[in-house]
């Protein structure tokens, strides 16, 4: 009897002791002013670049919200764990972070990723917000609900990159009709280009596919497409390259299309998505494109988006991509919504962050309540290489499309 | 018909690097029994290599190749290194220790990459005076595609005539074929083993370099031509060079011929050739390998 009434104690402490410190949520038992975030990225392999400048965004975001007046008495510990673009090993960070008491957390890239964390994080009680991930199905954008009610996205949605690409190439490229298109063969690939597509015809461009080829994901080796497509190019004042890949796969093509020469073929070379860093890897030698992304650092011309390049610069050592500026948008939101809700309790937080107001490059950002996703604009990019420009890409010229304009109209 | 040869050439245009790709590996499971996963941390590091030595400039064609020697040489360093810290006890165990261990180095060098390079993506401009392409009455040829099949078919002629024609090839076919009797016949086995690795390691940099004014250089370009090296390894028959370069050419023209002529089949042109290979002649195309079995 004696021995199980000691077992029953052993078996009992280490339970308490655990709830007692996870009790409070989000809080240091050591200092109740400290508050623990959580970013969830990839910080090793193909895609560590993106991972980097996610986590140094989010933590810029959270020191400028503070310099803000914005939760200035609590202190913000930021942990980064990494995803390697993987839904499970995501999910474990997640569960990580949440079973230490860290129930606030931001990032990720890929829909892949942020699907497999929402509904976990949706279990435990906590709160995520996305800062790249595009996939339409992560927010209510579409469908007027939300299908997560602790999840937030910052990125626009695919579909409205895409649309924001149409809207303004068919404006400007009124009678370029025929497109050639090279692309990554899965649901990004297809998707982005289908929506741009069905956005310029809509927009009464009489647009037709005069070439299409689709890769595997990942491959670099595109010699047999390329000279395929350059064969097949039309006249070049009413031909179009679209380009539906991302990254390596992007300066693969250019790299292989240069000596056909089909950039200087074509009216208009135009793509989305992450474009920069490709055209900064180029080092100068980037052809014009017309792309469209989250964000160009010299599209907004005002001091807020000032301080964020130029510390943003000064901490990292290279200007912001809008991957920089979405982890920057979600640490800024953490802390706004701390804030708003006087407390780092996820409960307070999910419900602060709902219509939540902040201020970012392009003014005030709103999540919209009831879909949650983060209403900002899209950026158009015209950009070529030029040695002697920043990074070595000149800007010829930005656009901003609304948000809310790309949601009425689709 | 001219489209049927543009698909052709295109084709070999295609396949020619694959093997300067695969030919370090079909060496060195040819001689060492060892399928080594990381052969494309070795192809990425040539890259990178390259393209730091080059700063990413163009230059002319013998600065170029002289760079891609160095690459090569800096690669033969760290195949030797490899082979004596990590694989040097694991010859003559079961298969998987040694197939085990190429993925640890995979890995490690994958995180050494990211240590010295960062992650930032970078280029390497096309040589000068080879960036455009050559026009054959209706057919164009990129011209720097000329160059790779060019040193393609001196790498696979090298390879042939060394292996089978040299006193070294010799030594290097008998530690192939049965290692302790070519020990107990005074053959120094264990340099053999080395050299092999840093050769086939060279090669592996060497196809980095050569491919980098084609390609992203960044740390995820370690998987992006694996699986095609192992392909053709596994078609051409493992340890086979003349097999290896068979397969690659058939892999780039099969590849070519299905996006000018039937799209559909274009993404898995790779896959059904290797399925077919292993129902139909599972020792691959080759008859003979390095060692002679």
């Amino acid at each position: 009897m004696k021995h199980r009434k000691i077992a029953v104690a052993l078996i009992l402490i280490p339970f308490s002791l655990a709830a007692c410190s996870t009790a409070g949520g989000n809080t240091s038992a050591e200092n109740p002013n400290s508050v623990a975030l959580g970013v969830i990225a990839p910080m090793s392999g193909s895609f560590a670049q993106v991972g980097e400048h996610i986590s140094d965004g989010f933590a810029l975001g959270v020191k400028h919200a503070q310099e803000d007046g914005l939760a200035a008495d609590t202190t913000f510990e930021i942990e980064v764990k990494d995803d390697q673009v993987d839904a499970q090993v995501a999910s474990q960070a997640a569960r990580d972070f949440m079973s230490d008491g860290t129930m606030l957390l931001g990032g990720m890239l890929t829909t892949t990723t942020c699907s497999a964390v929402a509904p976990l994080v949706e279990q435990a009680g906590g709160v995520l917000i996305t800062s790249v991930c595009a996939g339409n199905e992560l927010s209510g954008v579409y469908s007027d609900v939300t299908p997560y009610e602790r999840t937030f996205t910052v990125a626009p949605r695919d579909t409205m990159v895409s649309d924001a690409l149409a809207t303004v190439l068919a404006e400007k490229f009124a009678t370029v009709t025929d497109y050639n298109v090279f692309g990554f063969d899965y649901a990004w690939g297809r998707d982005t280009w289908s929506g741009y597509l069905d956005g310029i015809k809509s927009a009464g461009v009489d647009a037709k596919v005069n070439q299409e080829f689709w890769v595997p994901l990942g491959d670099a080796s595109y010699r047999s497409q390329v000279s395929a497509l350059s064969n097949g190019l039309g006249d070049k004042e009413s031909s179009a390259m679209f380009l539906s890949t991302y990254g390596p796969g992007t300066t693969a093509f250019l790299q292989q299309a240069e000596a056909f020469d089909i950039v200087n073929r074509v009216a208009l070379l135009a793509s989305a998505g992450g474009y920069e860093p490709v055209a900064r890897g180029l080092a100068g030698a980037a052809p014009e494109m017309w792309n469209a992304y989250d964000y160009a650092y010299p599209a907004y011309d005002n001091e807020f988006n000032a301080r964020f390049v130029e510390d943003y610069l000064t901490e990292s050592g290279e200007r912001p991509l809008a991957w920089s500026y979405n982890g920057y948008r979600t640490g800024y939101a953490f802390v706004a919504a701390v804030d708003a809700a006087g407390s780092a309790d996820p409960d307070a937080v999910a419900e602060a962050l709902k219509g939540l107001e902040f201020e970012g490059a392009s003014g005030t950002l709103r999540f919209d309540p009831e879909t949650h996703q983060l209403l900002a604009p899209v950026v158009i990019s015209q950009t070529v290489g030029n040695p002697d420009a920043p990074d070595g890409v000149e800007y010829l010229s930005t656009s901003v499309v609304p948000a809310k304009n790309l949601i009425e109209t689709h | 018909m001219s489209d049927l040869i543009s698909a052709i050439i295109s084709g070999i245009a295609q396949g020619m690097p694959l093997f300067i790709v695969a030919s370090g590996l079909t060496l060195i499971f040819g001689v060492l029994r060892i399928l080594n996963f990381a052969h494309g941390a070795f192809f990425m590091i040539g890259a990178f290599v390259m393209t730091t030595v080059l700063s990413g400039q163009s230059v002319s064609m013998p600065v170029f190749l002289l760079a891609a020697l160095v690459a090569a040489g800096a690669l033969a360093a760290t195949g030797a290194l490899a082979d004596t810290f990590v694989f040097r006890k694991l010859y003559g165990q079961h298969p998987m220790i040694p197939l085990l261990a190429s993925y640890a180095l995979l890995i490690a060098l994958d995180g050494l990459a990211q240590v010295i390079w960062g992650n930032s993506p970078r280029s390497q401009a096309s040589v000068e005076g080879f960036g455009g392409s050559i026009q054959f009455g209706d057919i164009r040829v990129a011209s720097y595609d000329i160059v790779l099949l060019v040193v393609g078919v001196i790498i696979g002629t090298a390879l042939f005539l060394v292996l089978q024609k040299t006193h070294v090839g010799k030594i290097v076919r008998a530690v192939s074929s049965d290692e302790h009797m070519a020990r107990a016949l005074g053959v120094p086995a264990r340099k053999v083993q080395v050299g092999v690795f840093a050769v086939g390691a060279a090669l592996a940099g060497l196809s980095g370099a050569l491919m980098a004014p084609l390609v992203s250089i960044d740390v995820g370009l370690a998987p992006t031509f694996a699986i095609q090296s192992f392909a053709i390894v596994i078609i051409g028959g493992l340890g086979s060079i003349g097999g290896a370069l068979v397969a690659a050419l058939i892999l780039g023209i099969a590849d070519s011929l299905a996006v000018n002529f039937a799209p559909e089949l274009a993404g898995f042109s790779l896959y059904i050739a290797v399925a077919l290979v292993l129902l139909l002649r599972p020792q691959g195309l080759a008859k003979k390998r390095v060692g002679g079995h």
